[in-house]
Order: C-alpha cells, then structure tokens, then sequence
C-alpha cells in the first residue's frame, strides 16, 4: 500500500489520483504487514523450500482507493485514469530513471490486460496468525500525508 | 545468528522494526552506517557494513550467520547483486536464505523487475541453500 503514498502531491493538491490502471483491481498489502510476515519468517525459520504468498485483503479498483483515501481525510480525492504514456512522461518528470520508468511500464500494461496479481492470498496472514490491515486502515494511519489537516492540540 | 538485509528500505525498514519491537537479537546489513540512524544504537540489533554486491566485503556480515532474509534495491542490476549474495552465504555457511520477491515473478511476465525476481528464485534454489 505505501506505493501510494508516491502519489500524494497530486491527492494533497489537486484531489486526484493519476494512474494508467484503467478499471484494473489490485489486492495491496500493507508493509507493516509485510514486516511481521518478515520477522515471523526470519526468526522462526522453516518452511524451506516453500513460496509464501501474501496479498492485501481486498481487491481494489484505483477508484475505491481513492475512495478510501477520501474517506480517511475527509475530503474529496477522484481517480484520473490516464494513459500508460503520460504515467511514463510523469515518472521521467519527477526523476524517476529511464530504465526504471520503462520497467514500470511493462508492469502498467500487463497489470491493465488483467493482473498475475489480481486475486486475494491471505495464507500467510493465517499461518502468522496476522490480522491482514485494510486499505482504510491505511490510509487513517497516513491520513495527514494524504492531506488531513493536523489535528489540533 | 540471523540476518536482514534491505533494512534501509520500504519493506526492510518495517521488518527490522519488528525486532526492534520484539527485542529479538538481529545483524543488519546495511551499506553506509550512517544511512541507518534508526536502527543504531539499538541493543539487540548489530549493525555491520558490507555491501551485497561485493563478495569480499560481506565476511562480517555473514561469519555465523544461519539464516538470512534476502532484500535489495530494485536497481537494473539487482539479479547480479542478489546471485553474489547468494554465493557468498553458501561459502560461509549460510543454510537458509529467505527471498523476497514479488507476485508476478512468473515466466511469463514482461515487467523486468518481476523476471529479475524469477531468475534470481531459480539461482537460489539450484544453490542448495534451503
């Protein structure tokens, strides 16, 4: 999920979320989940020789996110779809390296012809016994990074 | 002893915070101590500096290690950087490495990261290190 966090200037200053996703769902996962799976896994050993799945619990168009995203802060953000190109020429633009900006794209367009990654996997979740956080959740806990005035003190 | 590598970032930095929070002993990996503020000075954690895509750097880092969690940055070169890592913890006794990857390390996937993955799963496990 923190990869959209890259996206908040556009959601702090314009309310939009641009992404070339089409109405492509995918299932994001929460790092700080990640983090305990990781831990688990490092101190605990076994499962040798195993791949270990884990997706976030729900499979998200960019629209729900943004919609999520809305709701934690409390104020409008819409989903923009644009094209493969312009997220392309945008990464460029804010420094991102060619090759890197070109991979990216090869990932965009497969992700838009229907994911390797669009079904939920929460396996892993369930044999660390981790509650799998959602999306919402996150973006409570990165609420003023989206964009949610400070809280007062 | 256990190994994480990546600890400076996005996925890296939450495991080693889990430690952090557990308290559970763990050596970190990193290539510039001072880039790794965080996690100094932290008592069950030992920092050492060696870099992944170096072999002859990383004696410290692995001299009694048993397992290590495997994280690097996704640079065009991480298939490289990952493969000298692996050999280096086979020379030095390493028995289990755990590999970050990513769902659409497939053999069919076009994103060069997802592929680099792939590659890097079938380097692993024809290592011998489970």
């Amino acid at each position: 999920m923190q990869e959209y966090l890259r996206e908040t200037p556009s959601i702090v200053h314009q309310g939009a979320l641009y992404l070339a996703l089409g109405e492509t769902k995918l299932n994001p996962i929460d790092l700080a989940d990640v983090g305990k799976i990781g831990f688990r896994l490092l101190q605990d050993g076994g499962h040798e020789g195993h791949r270990l799945h884990a997706t976030g619990p729900e499979s998200l168009t960019m629209a729900e996110v943004a919609d999520r995203v809305s709701q934690a802060i409390g104020k409008p953000v819409r989903y923009v779809p644009i094209s493969p190109e312009q997220r392309r020429q945008a990464l460029i633009a804010h420094g991102v390296p060619a090759q890197i900006a070109d991979a990216l794209d090869k990932q965009v367009h497969e992700r838009l012809h229907g994911g390797l990654e669009s079904e939920v996997d929460l396996s892993t979740h369930r044999l660390f016994n981790i509650r799998p956080t959602t999306f919402l959740e996150f973006a409570k806990r990165n609420a003023e990074a989206f964009g949610k005035a400070s809280a007062e003190s | 002893m256990l190994l994480l590598t990546g600890a400076t970032g996005a996925s890296g930095s939450f495991i080693a915070s889990e430690f952090v929070r557990h308290q559970v002993p763990v050596r970190v990996l990193v290539r510039d101590k001072a880039k790794a503020k965080l996690l100094d000075n932290i008592p069950t954690v030992e920092l050492v500096e060696g870099d992944m895509s170096n072999r002859s750097s990383l004696g410290a880092a692995l001299d009694g290690v048993d397992r290590a969690l495997m994280i690097s940055t996704s640079t065009m070169d991480m298939v490289e950087t990952q493969c000298t890592f692996i050999d280096a913890s086979k020379a030095a006794g390493v028995r289990h490495i755990i590999k970050f990857s990513g769902l659409d390390a497939r053999p069919e996937t076009t994103f060069p990261f997802g592929r680099m993955h792939k590659d890097i799963e079938q380097y692993l496990e024809a290592s011998g290190i489970t």
